[in-house]
């Protein structure tokens, strides 16, 4: 029989375990932690820039999907505050109380007619979503820019058949970045950060989602600095609205 | 020569205790908020019915694929031991490692309209893979093929080298030998391969919805249904997982003791 004691490998199981279980559960108590949408991505390194000028922070970002935030909250997970990316979401989440008694208007988001590079499919007006020759891509009825989409197209008299219903408003916008996708309607954050050419439609930015926030008192301090001049001015360039 | 005690060590037992616990208790957290009492009429609903059909689809359809590509495969493999067999093998595994929203990207650049094989499909056939039934085949394939090649290389390697053989002196082709002596020989694991396949195939998600979209109909299977219903409609999501796990769980029921057969 083989006497070699296996001490070193259990040892050395151990000492990694106790490491990771250390690493996962450092975190600072200084951090503010804010749940954003991923619409605040592609800005993150001027909002903390912006932050740490105001002396507020550090912050540290979660960003996902609204209703991913809502139900990691509901999970338990720690936070500082939350922003969601629409009011439906907003009110479910107060629905299941997991927002503070303090709260605060962000920005919001328009939807924008988006190509793909080079506008393969020759897209000129929002009646294009209906022509069953171009690839249409849009955001499923049950998230946020689904529904305000559909609320758009509806009033706007415009009828669509797409060929794929993403889970995402992100992912629609990486499908047309991939220019698998002809058209679709987008926000206009993920269509200016992502460089998208963008088919003027009349009467479409009337159409917005309101960003509302909620947070303990550390986490207003960011909410409300998100509305101030200064980080209003950040959310703006990014291609949220007012 | 040491013999077996009836029960282990407790150095041991607890461990794997653990283990069995970080597997079940999952499953029964899913089980406990089960609707049961409306768990059929929501499995009858419209929408599952449809996604049930599109997964059945696809699923059946990739496992053939998998059958009908990797039994080749998986024979060259078996019966190869060089250096290009061990990198085919490595390429062949890749996507059981890989997460599937990267494969998905990869079959994206790949076979998508603007891809580097899907730009000629398009342009020459008018194929386009992304956003159709033929899509999510391919994105199912993709995961599955694999868990078919290694359960069927294991058993080629073991069944069927002597028989072979003889079938060789005795004058038969390569091909005529696997037709009338290898895939006899090696049944069970081709049924447990292929068994794999399709139960991988039907629990796909993250390759599909990245390659080929999510339309009802065409391309969205019962996890994207699910992943869709747990933002509006969280009971019939888990209506639809018990489901699935229901599949999933007489699959490999029905594999015990044949996974790598003799």
């Amino acid at each position: 029989m083989n006497r070699r004691t296996p001490l070193p490998l259990v040892a050395g199981a151990a000492l990694s375990l106790v490491a990771a279980l250390w690493i996962a559960t450092t975190t600072s108590d200084a951090t503010i932690l804010v749940l954003a949408p991923s619409s605040f991505a592609p800005v993150e390194a001027e909002l903390d820039a912006g932050l740490a000028a105001a002396g507020i922070g550090p912050v540290e970002w979660v960003f996902a999907g609204s209703q991913s935030l809502v139900a990691q909250l509901v999970d338990g997970a720690p936070a500082d505050a939350l922003i969601t990316a629409d009011l439906t979401t907003f009110d479910a989440a107060r629905a299941a109380d997991v927002t503070w008694p303090d709260e605060q208007s962000i920005a919001s988001n328009a939807l924008v007619l988006a190509v793909a590079p080079g506008n393969p499919g020759n897209v000129e007006e929002l009646r294009a979503l209906e022509d069953a020759d171009l690839v249409i891509g849009s955001c499923a009825i049950e998230v946020p820019c689904g529904r305000l989409a559909n609320a758009a197209t509806t009033a706007l008299g415009v009828t669509t058949t797409p060929d794929t219903e993403e889970t995402s408003a992100r992912a629609l916008t990486a499908k047309l970045i991939a220019g698998e996708i002809d058209a679709a309607l987008v926000y206009r954050s993920d269509a200016r950060a992502a460089g998208l050419e963008v088919v003027p439609v009349d009467g479409l930015d009337t159409f917005v989602n309101e960003y509302r926030g909620s947070g303990n008192a550390r986490g207003m301090e960011v909410l409300r600095w998100l509305g101030s001049s200064a980080g209003k001015r950040i959310l703006l360039d990014s291609g949220l609205g007012p | 020569m040491i013999t077996p005690s009836r029960r282990p060590p407790l150095a041991i037992l607890v461990p794997a205790g653990l283990g069995v616990a970080l597997v079940v208790v999952p499953i029964m957290g899913l089980l406990q908020r089960a609707p049961w009492s409306s768990l059929v009429e929501r499995l009858a609903s419209d929408t599952v019915v449809e996604a049930i059909r599109v997964s059945l689809v696809v699923s059946i359809v990739a496992a053939v694929l998998s059958l009908l590509l990797g039994l080749p495969l998986a024979w060259i493999l078996a019966r190869h031991d060089g250096r290009m067999a061990g990198i085919v093998r490595a390429a062949v595994l890749v996507p059981m490692v890989l997460p599937p929203v990267v494969g998905g990207t990869a079959l994206l650049f790949a076979l998508g309209r603007r891809g580097l094989i899907g730009q000629w499909l398009d342009a020459w056939f008018g194929i386009t893979l992304p956003f159709s039934t033929a899509g999510a085949i391919v994105a199912a394939t993709f995961v599955a093929l694999p868990f078919f090649v290694t359960t069927v290389e294991a058993a080629l390697r073991q069944a069927g080298t002597e028989l072979e053989e003889a079938a060789a002196v005795a004058g038969a082709e390569p091909v005529t030998r696997l037709l009338t002596v290898t895939i006899p020989a090696s049944r069970d694991a081709l049924l447990a391969g292929v068994a794999l396949a399709w139960a991988r195939a039907l629990g796909e998600f993250g390759a599909t919805i990245t390659f080929a979209g999510n339309l009802a109909g065409r391309t969205r299977t019962l996890p994207l249904e699910i992943f869709l219903a747990l933002e509006s409609d969280p009971a019939s999501a888990v209506a639809v997982s018990v489901l699935l796990l229901g599949v999933s769980l007489a699959v490999l029921l029905a594999l015990r003791g044949r996974w790598f057969s003799r």
